[in-house]
């Protein structure tokens, strides 16, 4: 008798967990895979991501004009990179893609990333190049109306970091890179293979 | 002879100090205007803005010769997302204060009229909406550095 009540409970148990469980994924259902290669325009012409094989690279996507959170996420980058010794640091290639390209220029994103750090790389495109690669990473920007301001329009845009690997698959985004320790642990991580 | 020399000397003294009344009351501390590569025409001024008067203060514009055009700006992070927007105003509450801060609010500078300057002060003049005027001053400084302007 006890184990005929153990048994039913047993059952309505593993009943209501299966009810709870999601609908199982079509076996169709393809899982995006972010990252790859692009090209897009930096001050001296194409700039492709292959072109910096064998380096860490950690990307961007901002605007010259965001007042605030692109230059504090260059800021906290170069803080983040300072602390690392020369030989490391010479083996990762920061990248900032400005979704701007209505506004921004390649001469004016690489003078832009020029005034926070030493060997960024500052890239811009035309409206399909930058949405390819937005869309690639997974990162989001869209345009902004300003009616009543003089900037007439913004940039909402997503601030992630984006790690990819020295034969440039991509690794992981991050959103905060000072603070939170996973970032650095997985430079040095790596930085050793 | 003596006092009356004595009072007229003193006299801007203290219509000086009593024009500075309330702007004792409301104080703008800790501002900084954010560097900018040269080409930039785009800039924006941080600091805490203080109420210590009696009823609260609705900011309604900020003056300066800085910029062709001086806004104030919030943001805020939706989903992930960085949205910026301008308001036409913002409450500074009574006994209360507002941050102007990176990823907050800030004031923003449209149209840089020349290059920024790390070693001169710019002048700006906040207007409160019934009248109620301060005026501050700012000094430039990088993102991420240590001085400040008091």
């Amino acid at each position: 008798m006890k184990f005929l009540l153990v048994f039913i409970c047993l059952f309505i148990s593993v009943s209501c967990t299966e009810e709870k469980k999601p609908k199982s994924r079509p076996s169709t259902l393809k899982v995006k895979k972010f990252g790859g290669e692009f090209t897009l325009q930096g001050s001296q012409g194409d700039w492709s991501l292959s072109s910096t094989s064998g380096k860490l690279r950690v990307m961007y996507f901002g605007f010259t004009t965001c007042p605030d959170i692109c230059p504090l996420a260059l800021t906290k980058l170069n803080n983040v990179l300072k602390k690392l010794s020369p030989e490391k640091r010479a083996k990762i290639q920061p990248v900032f893609i400005s979704v701007d390209y209505k506004r921004d220029t390649p001469a004016k994103v690489q003078e832009y990333v020029d005034f926070f750090g030493k060997g960024y790389v500052g890239l811009t495109g035309n409206k399909e190049s930058i949405e390819k690669v937005v869309s690639q990473y997974g990162a989001y920007f869209e345009f902004v109306e300003l009616k009543d301001s003089a900037l007439k329009y913004t940039v909402d845009h997503t601030s992630r970091y984006y790690l990819i690997d020295q034969k440039g698959n991509f690794h992981k985004s991050y959103t905060e890179i000072s603070k939170e320790p996973n970032f650095i642990v997985d430079v040095e991580t790596l930085l050793k293979k | 002879m003596k006092k009356l020399l004595i009072m007229i000397l003193l006299f801007p003294m203290l219509a000086s100090s009593s024009g500075t009344m309330t702007e004792s009351h409301i104080t703008f501390e800790s501002q900084w205007i954010k560097a900018v590569p040269a080409s930039s025409k785009m800039s924006a001024m941080f600091g805490k803005l203080t109420n210590n008067t009696g009823k609260d203060l609705k900011l309604i514009e900020v003056k300066g010769t800085i910029a062709k055009n001086i806004e104030i700006h919030t943001h805020k992070k939706v989903n992930g997302v960085m949205k910026m927007r301008k308001v036409s105003s913002l409450i500074i509450p009574s006994k209360g204060s507002l941050e102007f801060k990176p990823m907050h609010e800030h004031i923003m500078f449209i149209g840089l009229k020349n290059k920024l300057d790390k070693s001169k002060k710019y002048e700006f003049t906040f207007v409160f909406d019934g009248g109620v005027e301060l005026k501050t001053s700012a000094t430039v400084k990088k993102m991420g550095g240590h001085s400040h302007h008091h």
